[in-house]
């Protein structure tokens, strides 16, 4: 036990300095207005009344509405895209499944841009068209919540895919063949035995999605919607004068996390969720 | 007794990318019958079990259940259960869910008709003592009597399998033969007429395995139905028994109760799978003698020709040891262990090694004499294959160990 204790300490040290130590700076921060990171030199300050603001609500509903939507979309399409990798006989399903992640490895700053500009005028495949004669139309999606649905889901589906995908494919087959000689049909099966055994996978699955969905805002901005908290938050840092209302807005969100981790820690006992 | 034919394989053919699993395999297996499969791993007895459960069709053949043909009826559909090889059980669900959910698979109509009309009427009677219907009772108090015998059953097979007051218990957090006993109840709670058990005690220790064998022989005998058991374990498939089935390369060696198997193995195969033998090349001289090691006995069979070549078959425990002036065969001790209740020697008569079982210990190099009963001598037909082959074999396949994916 001792020398697991001292094989600790390098990870301890770690979580200290770049855990801990930012967290305690950053509730220190949220009390305060400051210019840039002065801990002790700004001056006591109520950030609670700019928090409540309306335009802060507004843009935590907003947030909220973005990822629950996306979340739900990226389970209903990833759901069935593991379950048919999962369940497939053929000998190659790692690599369909790195295809289908595939998208992941390239720069997600230049995927969104991508993205993106297919919503605009001029796109490539409508210039494409254009030299044989035919014209597209445009999307004109950019900056309206469909653009930025569509975009976030093409971009978190794989955070969505995976986690089920290992999920279904740790079910042993023989549970398979237990359901039917118990007079399972087809149907059935999957209601009472794959779908309940995959809860696990798709908890992770909305976790992954939902959460950088909820407090990111590259994404979001790139695909012309700059009204998330993650944008606010964003712009709190740029102006060195509000440090500590960005402060307090990403402690907010914190809590909000800490907690919904620990419902799922309550849920699922042995933490096999997060692994 | 006479007993029906439940269910009976005909011809049947299996193979998996060109590999054949099972070669024409005809077997039938009669109501109340203990019924076992053994052999080697990849013998096909796993592949026979899964045709006869559903899992697997045949790719020729026929499957004929009460004279109707089954060969695709899926195994829903089939008055069959399994117990599995790794049990399979629903690692979501409690002890409990787990023997409930074939019954809760059922339909309502399907309920009543299992638990007959009479038992669900009565208990709606003892439930509400005062509810009054005309004709038929309310679809909500029929689903509470009918849950309310689904509880009962599934109480009273965890109490069949000695489990009672384990039904909150997670499965993952039961040991393996509590895992087990979940898979057994979970399998005769819907009162299967056939029940399928796949190497069920294979991941068991030994004193557990002795002890489940005799608690499965007796459930069989309580509950009536027909048990087909697959083993690699030769001494389960003597112990558990009413007939033996002794498979080898998808084809069938012998059928038979497990004394004729031990006492009259058809061929080398079965001598040397089931038990230990010594097999000796002899010639049959008519008239109930047989010639073998230089010397003549006697013996009780007789279907043979005079001046056949045979494959005489001694069990180890049938050597008499005898002093050696009134010995038939001398031969010296080349090797002795001690086994518990016998000693094991390997004796050495003109270059052929035989194993005896005796309660006398003798000194390794010393010599030995020994006799044998008529009755004791079993002959089998000479085979194209060389005895010490099959034996080899046996042993290489054993050596892969009871896996049978």
């Amino acid at each position: 036990m001792n020398r697991f204790k001292k094989m600790a300490i390098p990870y301890l040290i770690w979580m200290i300095i770049l855990v801990l130590i930012p967290i305690v700076i950053l509730i220190i921060m949220s009390f305060q207005r400051t210019k840039g990171i002065k801990i002790f030199e700004g001056t006591f300050n109520n950030n609670f009344k700019i928090i409540f603001s309306k335009d802060v609500m507004q843009r935590l509903w907003l947030s909220f509405i973005y990822s629950a939507v996306v979340t739900v979309f990226c389970l209903i399409i990833a759901y069935p895209v593991a379950y048919i990798i999962a369940r497939a006989n053929f000998k190659h399903r790692f690599l369909v499944l790195s295809f289908l992640i595939l998208p992941m490895w390239s720069n997600t700053l230049l995927r969104t841009k991508g993205i993106a500009s297919l919503f605009m005028e001029g796109n490539i495949f409508t210039s494409l068209f254009e030299k044989i004669g035919i014209t597209l139309p445009t999307l004109n999606w950019y900056a309206t919540p469909m653009g930025v649905i569509t975009g976030m889901i093409s971009m978190y589906l794989p955070f969505m895919i995976l986690p089920i995908y290992n999920s279904l494919e740790k079910i042993d087959k023989s549970l398979y063949d237990a359901s039917d000689d118990l007079g399972a049909n087809a149907f059935k099966t999957f209601w009472k035995v794959t779908f309940p055994i995959s809860l696990k996978g798709i908890t992770t699955g909305i976790i992954l999605v939902f959460l950088p969905c909820a407090t990111g805002f590259g994404v979001a901005e790139q695909l012309g919607e700059n009204g998330l908290i993650g944008t606010y938050i964003k712009t709190q840092f740029d102006n060195e004068a509000t440090y500590g209302v960005g402060a307090l807005v990403s402690l907010i969100i914190l809590v909000i996390i800490i907690g919904a981790l620990f419902i799922v820690g309550k849920v699922d006992k042995e933490g096999e969720t997060l692994l | 007794m006479a007993k029906e034919k439940l269910i009976e394989l005909k011809n049947i053919t299996k193979s998996y990318d060109g590999e054949i699993a099972v070669d024409h395999l005809n077997l039938y297996i009669r109501e109340n019958e203990f019924i076992t499969l053994v052999g080697p791993s990849g013998c096909g007895k796993t592949t026979t079990l899964r045709m006869i459960g559903g899992f697997e069709t045949p790719d020729e053949g026929e499957i004929i259940m009460n004279g109707v043909l089954v060969n695709d009826l899926p195994p829903h559909k089939r008055p069959i259960n399994t117990v599995f090889q790794r049990y399979a059980l629903f690692p979501h669900l409690n002890a409990y869910g787990n023997v409930a959910f074939g019954l809760n698979n059922r339909s309502l109509k399907e309920l009543v008709e299992f638990y007959t009309e009479e038992k669900v009427l009565a208990t709606i009677k003892e439930l509400f003592p005062n509810y009054q219907y005309q004709g038929k009772p309310s679809g909500l108090k029929l689903r509470k009597a009918i849950n309310h015998l689904i509880d009962e059953s599934v109480k009273e097979a965890l109490k069949l399998v000695n489990l009672e007051g384990f039904e909150k218990r997670k499965v993952d957090s039961m040991s393996g033969g509590q895992q087990q006993r979940v898979a057994i109840a979970r399998a005769i709670i819907n009162k299967p007429k056939i029940l399928l058990l796949d190497e069920p005690l294979a991941a068991l220790d030994l004193k557990l395995r002795q002890n489940m064998q005799y608690e499965l022989k007796e459930m069989q005998r309580k509950l009536g139905i027909t048990f087909v058991f697959v083993t690699h374990d030769q001494e389960e498939a003597l112990t558990m028994s009413d007939t033996v089935v002794v498979m080898s390369k998808g084809v069938i060696q012998q059928i038979g109760t497990p004394e004729d198997i031990y006492n009259e193995p058809k061929n080398s195969f079965v001598a040397n799978f089931i038990g230990e033998s010594n097999i000796i090349n002899g010639i049959y001289k008519g008239d109930k003698k047989v010639f073998f090691m230089g010397q003549e006995f006697e013996c009780v069979d007789e279907n043979f020709e005079n001046g056949e070549e045979v494959q005489v078959v001694i069990r180890p425990e049938d050597w008499d040891v005898v002093p050696l002036d009134k010995a038939k065969l001398i031969g010296k001790v080349d090797a002795s262990v001690f086994k518990g209740v016998h000693f094991e020697h390997c004796v050495i008569i003109e270059g052929k090694e035989l194993i005896v079982h005796t309660y006398e210990f003798v000194k390794v190099g010393e010599q030995i004499g020994l006799n044998v009963d008529p009755y004791e001598i079993h002959l089998m037909k000479k085979e194209a294959v060389d005895a010490e082959e099959v034996l080899e074999e046996i042993l290489n396949l054993e050596d892969e160990g009871p896996n049978n994916e």
